[in-house]
C-alpha cells in the first residue's frame, strides 16, 4: 500500500505519515487549503472536531497535530475511507470516532465545534473528462454545487451555537450558488483565503467545453499567463 | 518598473519564507515552496505589482528561477536593468 509523508501547509515542523488507498482520494490541494484556514483562524482548542468528508483521514489528523481540538470526529460515504482513517489515526496516536456517513445521516445528537467539510464537487461535465474521480464517483451534479450545498444547509443543526463550518469553493462550480446559500443559512461568512491555481494541461484540450461551462455560469477561471487559472477558496460561516 | 531586489522580495512574499532567505539563505530552506502553486503565488503578486502587464506574458508560466523570470521582465521593459 502507498505511504506519503504529509508536511502541514501551516508549519513544516508537522509533518506525519499517511498511508493510501486506490479507492480513496489521495489529499489534495483542496485538503492543503483548509487545513491552512482552519488553522490560521482559530485561535483557542475547542472540544469537537468533525472532519466531513474524511478520505483517508488528513484534515483530521494534521489539525489535531496543531491542537485545534481536542476530539476528533469523522465521517465519508466511503467505507474505505473510513477504514484508512481509522487506520491512519491508529498509526498516528489519534483517538477518533470515525463512521460511515452521508453527510451528517450518521451523526444525529452530536453538535460540534468545527466542522470541516471537505466535500465539494465540480461541474459534472467537467469532472466527466478529468482524472480526478478515478475510481471515485462524482455526484455533485450539472453545476457542482449538489453536496456542498447540502452540507451548508444542513450543518447549522450540527454546530454548537458558538461553532463554525469551514467549507471550500471550487471555481469550477457555480460558486455564486453556494454563497448566496451560505449567507442565506449563516449570519457571518467570511472568506479566509483564495487560493489560485494552474489547471493541469491535460485538461487544455477541453477548453471549448470550459468556456461552455463558464458561459452557463457553471464555473469561473481566468486566463493568464498563457494558462487557465481557478480558484479554490476557503470560507468559514457562523451564527455569532 | 522593478528592479533585481524588488522581485526577490516579491518571490519571498509569495513563497511565505522570511525576508532576506533568498538572497542569503540556503536554497533548501526555500525551494521545495517553488512548485505549481508557489509558482502561481509569484506570478499573481508580480502582476499584481506591475498593474497587470504581466498577465499577457506566456513565458512567465515556464520560468522557474528568479534569473528567468527577471530576464523575460527585462525584455518586456518591465524591469531595470
Amino acid at each position: 500500500m502507498e505511504k506519503i509523508n504529509f508536511i502541514s501547509p501551516s508549519d513544516q515542523s508537522i509533518n506525519f505519515d499517511l498511508k493510501l488507498s486506490p479507492l480513496t482520494f489521495k489529499p489534495t490541494a483542496t485538503s492543503s487549503f483548509l487545513i491552512k484556514g482552519i488553522c490560521s483562524s482559530t485561535k483557542k482548542t475547542v472540544e469537537n472536531l468533525l472532519d466531513l468528508g474524511c478520505g483517508i483521514g488528513v484534515v483530521g489528523i494534521c489539525l489535531m497535530k496543531h491542537k485545534i481540538a481536542k476530539n476528533l470526529y469523522a465521517s465519508d460515504l466511503s467505507s474505505e475511507a473510513v477504514k484508512m482513517t481509522k487506520h491512519n489515526c491508529l498509526n498516528n496516536n489519534i483517538h477518533v470516532d470515525c463512521k460511515i456517513s452521508d453527510i451528517f445521516n450518521n451523526w444525529n445528537d452530536y453538535k460540534f465545534d468545527i466542522i470541516a467539510n471537505d466535500i465539494s464537487g465540480v461541474a459534472q461535465e467537467i469532472a466527466s473528462v478529468s482524472d480526478w474521480f478515478k475510481n471515485i464517483p462524482s455526484n455533485s451534479g450539472p453545476d457542482g454545487t449538489r453536496n456542498i450545498i447540502s452540507v451548508i444547509k444542513k450543518s447549522k443543526n450540527f454546530l454548537k451555537s458558538k461553532g463554525v463550518l469551514y467549507f471550500p469553493i471550487i471555481s469550477l462550480s457555480n460558486s455564486d450558488k453556494i454563497l448566496d446559500t451560505a449567507k442565506k443559512e449563516f449570519k457571518i461568512v467570511n472568506k479566509i483565503s483564495s487560493n489560485p491555481w494552474f489547471l493541469p494541461e491535460e485538461m487544455m484540450k477541453y477548453i471549448d467545453l470550459l468556456q461552455s461551462q463558464a458561459y452557463k455560469g457553471n464555473i469561473f477561471f481566468e486566463q493568464k499567463f498563457g494558462k487557465i487559472i481557478c480558484y479554490t477558496d476557503i470560507y468559514e460561516a457562523k451564527n455569532f | 518598473m522593478i528592479n533585481y531586489d524588488n522581485l526577490v522580495e516579491i518571490v519571498e512574499e509569495a513563497l511565505e519564507v522570511k525576508p532576506g532567505v533568498i538572497s542569503k539563505g540556503k536554497k533548501s530552506d526555500w525551494v521545495e515552496k517553488w512548485d505549481s502553486l508557489g509558482h502561481l503565488a509569484i506570478l499573481t503578486k508580480l502582476d499584481l505589482q506591475l498593474d497587470g502587464q504581466c498577465a499577457e506574458i506566456t513565458e512567465l508560466s515556464e520560468a522557474y528561477s528568479i534569473d528567468q523570470i527577471a530576464k523575460i521582465l527585462r525584455q518586456k521593459k518591465l524591469m531595470i536593468e
